[in-house]
């Protein structure tokens, strides 16, 4: 009954907003939903234009310099690194065809593509590469991937296809960072990035319209001829996920990412596919080490069996989300089965009891920072305070504005944090540069000197199977120890509009978005 | 004043409207009474379900109960609604006060500051606000009531204008009354109407910008209920469970009318000319 | 007239001084930089030195405000630290857009709520006053937020129906326009309906009791003719005021609909840089929308002497 008010009152103005728009519209409603707004590349036969919403506005395009994903996104369109992923998580030439690796692991050769030119018309040759990796090392660009390549001694031309890295010392993750975006090659001698992007992309920045869109045109020249399959690729920016919803089921846009609880509604619906992947996120409970009470790992141990990850899972991600360590599971070369750590299952008893044998039988009051702008942190904040109420913790939420937040975060000061992180490819990244003593994303003042050493051996260890059971003990020392409690590692999803052959994968949108068509 | 309750009686818009805000007011009081759960309280086989016998609004999507939610809801929203207003009416009240009657360079200076307040963005700086002092339910109530100030330093002062050089304060002043005397035992009592039409007004403006802060996910801090909290936590699940966001819409509108036909009454019996037929 | 003008022009520098002041504090005040926003959790303390160099924010405060004030004394009002782009063409093209939501959504306000308003003065404390009230504050009792998402909702799925993606402006295209704006300013249309309607009720009934009007009726006039040649142009003053500080009000506060609906106007450009505490785009954009409300006021004060020639300044 209630429906059928409701639709009675948007029939009405609906027909008022037809009447008054000019007699454009038709008797049916619904026939609005296809284009008639007069743009003559819209309404020609064949659609060419992809359109995909961005959630956030890209803040920049300068590879080097900026790591926001709304602008990686789009950059990663525009420029290449020497590797990359396939959707299996292996890493595949790029830029570099192939590439060897000495014996003793300290120096490594990269064979470039031939033939591959800039958005300029230039040639990309092993100068470009030299000179993008020192833009990269220079500290005052103040680059990201900076610490990615600590281990470079030095770079040299061999000649104009081939350059030679030479390593201080063995580095097992070299070949995995080359395929991130932050160390995307860019033309030699460029100095300000953020307006011109000129790479060697599979597709050229045509426009960028501030609190609009971004219009990426198809590079004809891209080295890959087969590849892009669409001629422009349309960022629109839409910053509300109800509004992107509402888009996608007129047909406004092709492709959005939704939420877990928009693809159950999404589900079925015609026009619309749901797709989805596990991604290389993971969320987590940050636990200071350094603050009291939480400098008593019995205190830290105690939060980890209280917490019941599955809760997590099923209300803050509906199910669609998995158990996850210090690795992401859909890094199935490295991520050790959760089922191995005795503190994944739920044991509030025991929780209490390590409380009392800590000190504290009666608890203890404490603050949990997160982020407003992510519900699904606001909401695992939530889940995590009521659990921890049953131990007698008592939490209060502090939900910060993004730049408060990161700025809390930086602080090394705060009590319990709930964050994301995503996993890197590598499992150095995940182990060494977020718990390592002088890892930069080290914010929770964890040192242990065996995890260290392990950690560093591991990076040290060219040896696959080898380095693998060392990550595995890493694994297994991290959470035990918790400086983090990791909780769930979500789906991601996507909603696809039916004419559209998009499969988005762990390797990423970009990966994605270059093999599109339209039906 | 007995004319007034006369009136008051007499108006079956205000008897109507303040026994409204009354009853929301004692089921703020009395939550814990009226709650059948504790409202943070998460039954987590029961999420986003729809009305049944243990949860008679349903529940939202950690499976609190709703109605509880809404029940403890009255008690932050109004607090923060009447406390932001309080804010306002004291420090307006005070700024008016003295510009009114001291008028020249302090009038002005007052009342550019003011000007400055007025011409603010509201919404921006209540934000600016919030986002400066950090999150909490107190820094809300002032970012909120700091932003209405100028509507009631302005009323204020108007009220002040009006009746400044009317007889009873200028013989107060002749047998040497002092100023602070006047100013709020002889005028003070004088702009207490305008106050409370403006103050009910303001009450429910400022429920509303709380919960446009909450929109921008500075408003109360969770797990605490507020109704705009609730309504804008809701919007994400307004198809699956629209329960979640009807209820507290529900409870938010009845209240704001209540605040708003209130102010409306109380203006029209106390302005002689729009006295009823 | 015109010195009239000049000391109300004069009058505007303190409060544009006192504001760009207020601005400036309030956002230094609040924690986080532009730097570490921009690097996230990726940070290092190296990066965000680099980045905080190359952005200006490695000076002391008061030297950041000099250095700013005294650009926008020249009109220069800086460059994005973000983007590197210019601030002023996108303030000016982003203040067109909200203008254009501004005015309709204020025209829809009027259309609904003036005829009501008058309604419910002619037939006061009846019945229909009282439902017409309680149906136009019914817009203000409702978060706008949740309206907008309503609408948008209920478009989608009853009809199928979306606004165009890509926002023009009425003079581009002004049916394609009518299409973009139109939820937008329905929402913000019945916020503003409440305050108009109020305001045209009790206007109508002040005047409609005064003499003059009294005359008409005993003159045998009809009803309407009294209301629409006589009471109206009597009441439109408190009407006008309340309307162009709704307009100036607006300017500012349509924030929320621009950030739901995706509008890229000026509130979400000063809101996206409070988020991204890009400084300059904040000040210089809240400078601007004050300016414009001071602005909006004197005009409004000019347009009383029109209505009602008795009025000099």
């Amino acid at each position: 009954m209630r429906k059928r008010v409701l639709a009675g009152f948007f029939l009405s103005l609906s027909l008022m907003l037809t009447a008054c728009s000019g007699g454009g519209g038709t008797a049916a409603p619904a026939d609005q939903a296809k284009p008639q707004e007069g743009q003559a590349q819209e309404q020609s036969a064949a659609k060419t234009e992809l359109v995909v919403a961005a959630e956030q506005e890209p803040v920049g395009y300068d590879p080097h310099k900026v790591p926001a994903a709304s602008s990686v996104r789009v950059y990663a369109l525009l420029y290449d690194s020497l590797t990359k992923l396939d959707e299996n998580m292996n890493i595949v030439p790029n830029l570099a065809e192939k590439w060897e690796i000495a014996p003793d692991g300290k120096t490594i050769t990269m064979f470039l593509h031939k033939g591959v030119k800039f958005h300029n018309g230039k040639d990309m040759t092993a100068d470009d590469v030299k000179f993008s990796f020192e833009r990269i090392m220079n500290p005052d660009t103040g680059a990201i991937a900076k610490s990615y390549f600590a281990s470079v001694e030095a770079i040299e031309v061999k000649d104009p296809t081939t350059v030679v890295f030479k390593l201080k010392t063995a580095d097992a993750a070299f070949i995995a960072n080359t395929a991130s975006a932050y160390a995307s090659i860019v033309p030699s001698g460029s100095t300000d990035l953020t307006k011109d992007a000129i790479g060697t992309g599979p597709f050229k920045l045509e426009k960028s319209e501030p609190g609009q869109y971004v219009l990426l045109k198809k590079n004809p020249d891209y080295f890959n001829k087969d590849l892009p399959k669409v001629e422009t690729i349309k960022f629109q920016i839409m910053k509300d996920e109800a509004e992107r919803l509402a888009a996608i089921r007129s047909g406004k846009i092709d492709i959005s990412t939704i939420s877990a609880d928009s693809a159950k509604l999404l589900e079925g619906k015609p026009g619309v596919q749901v797709k989805n992947y596990q991604s290389l996120e993971y969320s987590y409970l940050g636990i200071n080490v350094n603050k009291k009470p939480f400098d008593n790992p019995k205190v830290r141990e105690a939060i980890s069996y209280a917490v019941d990850r599955n809760q997590i899972v099923q209300t803050v991600w509906k199910g669609e989300a998995a158990l996850t360590g210090p690795i992401a599971p859909a890094i199935t070369n490295w991520a050790l089965d959760t089922a191995s750590y005795p503190t994944y299952k739920t044991d509030v008893e025991k929780a209490k009891q390590l409380l009392a044998e800590a000190g504290f039988p009666n608890g203890f009051e404490t603050q949990i920072e997160t982020a407003a702008t992510y519900p699904d942190m606001v909401e695992t904040a939530q889940v995590i305070q009521q659990q921890l109420k049953a131990i007698g913790i008592n939490a209060k939420i502090n939900q910060l504005e993004w730049g408060n937040y990161i700025e809390v975060w930086k602080s090394k000061d705060m009590n319990l944090m709930v964050g994301r992180n995503t996993s890197g490819v590598d499992a150095d990244r995940s182990m060494r540069f977020f718990f390592a003593s002088t890892g930069s994303a080290n914010v929770w003042n964890y040192s242990n000197p065996a995890y260290d050493e392990l950690v560093q051996k591991a990076l040290g260890t060219v040896d696959q199977a080898e380095r693998k059971k060392l990550y595995e003990q890493a694994q297994t020392m991290l959470v035990a120890d918790a400086p983090n409690l990791f909780l769930a590692s979500p789906k991601n999803y996507y909603a696809v509009r039916d004419n559209i052959d998009f499969t988005p994968t762990a390797a990423g949108e970009v990966y994605s978005l270059v093999k599109t068509s339209i039906k | 004043m007995s004319t007034f309750r006369k009136r008051f009686l007499a108006n079956k818009t205000a008897v109507f409207c303040s026994v409204l805000l009354l009853l929301l007011c004692l089921m703020a009081a009395l939550a814990p009474v009226l709650a059948p759960h504790d409202p943070t309280q998460m039954f987590q086989e029961h999420r986003m379900e729809g009305s049944s016998g243990d949860f008679m609004l349903g529940t939202d999507q950690f499976g609190r109960d709703l109605l509880s939610r809404i029940i403890y809801g009255a008690r932050v929203s109004l607090v923060v609604g009447v406390s932001a207003v309080l804010v306002s009416v004291v420090f307006g009240t005070l700024f008016g006060l003295i510009a009114g009657y001291f008028g020249r360079w302090v009038d002005g200076f007052i009342m550019r500051c003011m000007d400055v307040l007025f011409a603010f963005p509201e919404i921006l700086l209540a934000l600016a606000i919030v986002a400066a002092l950090g999150p909490g339910t107190f820094n809300t109530i002032m970012a909120i009531g700091i932003v209405n100030i100028p509507i009631f330093t302005r009323t204020v002062r108007g009220a002040v204008l009006s009746i400044k050089n009317l007889e009873y304060v200028e013989s107060a002043r002749a047998i040497g009354a002092s100023t602070k005397r006047i100013l709020f035992l002889e005028i003070f009592p004088n702009v207490t109407a305008p106050l409370l039409v403006q103050s009910s007004l303001a009450i429910s403006g400022a429920i509303l910008t709380e919960s446009a802060l909450s929109f921008l996910g500075l408003g109360i801090q969770p797990p605490d209920p507020s109704w705009g909290g609730m309504i804008s936590e809701a919007r994400r699940y307004m198809e699956l469970a629209p329960g979640m966001i009807i209820w507290p819409c529900l409870a938010m509108t009845v209240t704001i009318l209540a605040c708003n036909m209130f102010g409306d009454a109380v203006r029209d019996i106390l302005d002689p000319r729009h006295r009823g037929k | 007239m015109v010195s009239y003008l000049i000391k109300r022009i004069i009058s505007l520098i303190p409060i544009l001084f006192g504001i760009s002041v207020l601005v400036f504090t309030i956002l230094h005040l609040v924690p986080g930089d532009p730097a570490s926003i921009m690097l996230g959790t990726n940070a290092t303390p190296e990066a965000i030195a680099a980045l905080h160099k190359s952005m200006g924010l490695d000076q002391p405060l008061l030297t950041q405000y000099l250095h700013w004030i005294g650009g926008m004394l020249k009109g220069d009002f800086g460059v994005s630290v973000h983007s590197g782009e210019e601030i002023l063409p996108q303030i000016i093209k982003r203040f067109s857009i909200t203008l254009q939501l501004t005015v309709f959504g204020v025209l829809i306000g009027w259309v609904l709520a003036i005829p009501f308003g008058i309604l419910s003065a002619i037939r006061a404390h009846s019945k229909t006053d009282i439902i017409v009230r309680v149906a136009t504050l019914l817009g203000i009792s409702v978060p706008n937020f949740a309206v907008g998402t309503l609408l948008l909702l209920g478009f989608s799925l009853y009809f199928n129906w979306f606004p165009p993606i890509d926002v023009v402006s009425f003079w581009e295209n002004p049916v394609e326009a009518f299409k973009v704006f139109i939820l937008p300013a329905v929402t913000m249309g019945i916020v503003v309906a409440a305050g108009v309607m109020r305001m045209t009720r009790s206007a109508f009934l002040e005047t409609m009791d005064k003499d003059f009007i009294r005359t008409a009726r005993a003159k045998g006039n009809s009803q309407w003719t009294v209301v629409i040649g006589h009471a109206f142009r009597n009441s439109s003053i408190p009407i006008v005021t309340i309307a162009g500080m709704q307009i100036g009000y607006l300017l500012g506060g349509s924030v929320i609909v621009e950030q739901l609906f995706s509008i890229p106007g000026l509130g979400q450009y000063i809101l996206e840089g409070i988020y991204q505490r890009d400084y300059p785009v904040v000040q210089g954009g809240v400078l601007f929308v004050a300016l414009v409300f001071v602005l909006v006021n004197l005009l409004i004060d000019l347009i009383y002497t029109w209505i009602d020639p008795r009025i000099k300044y």
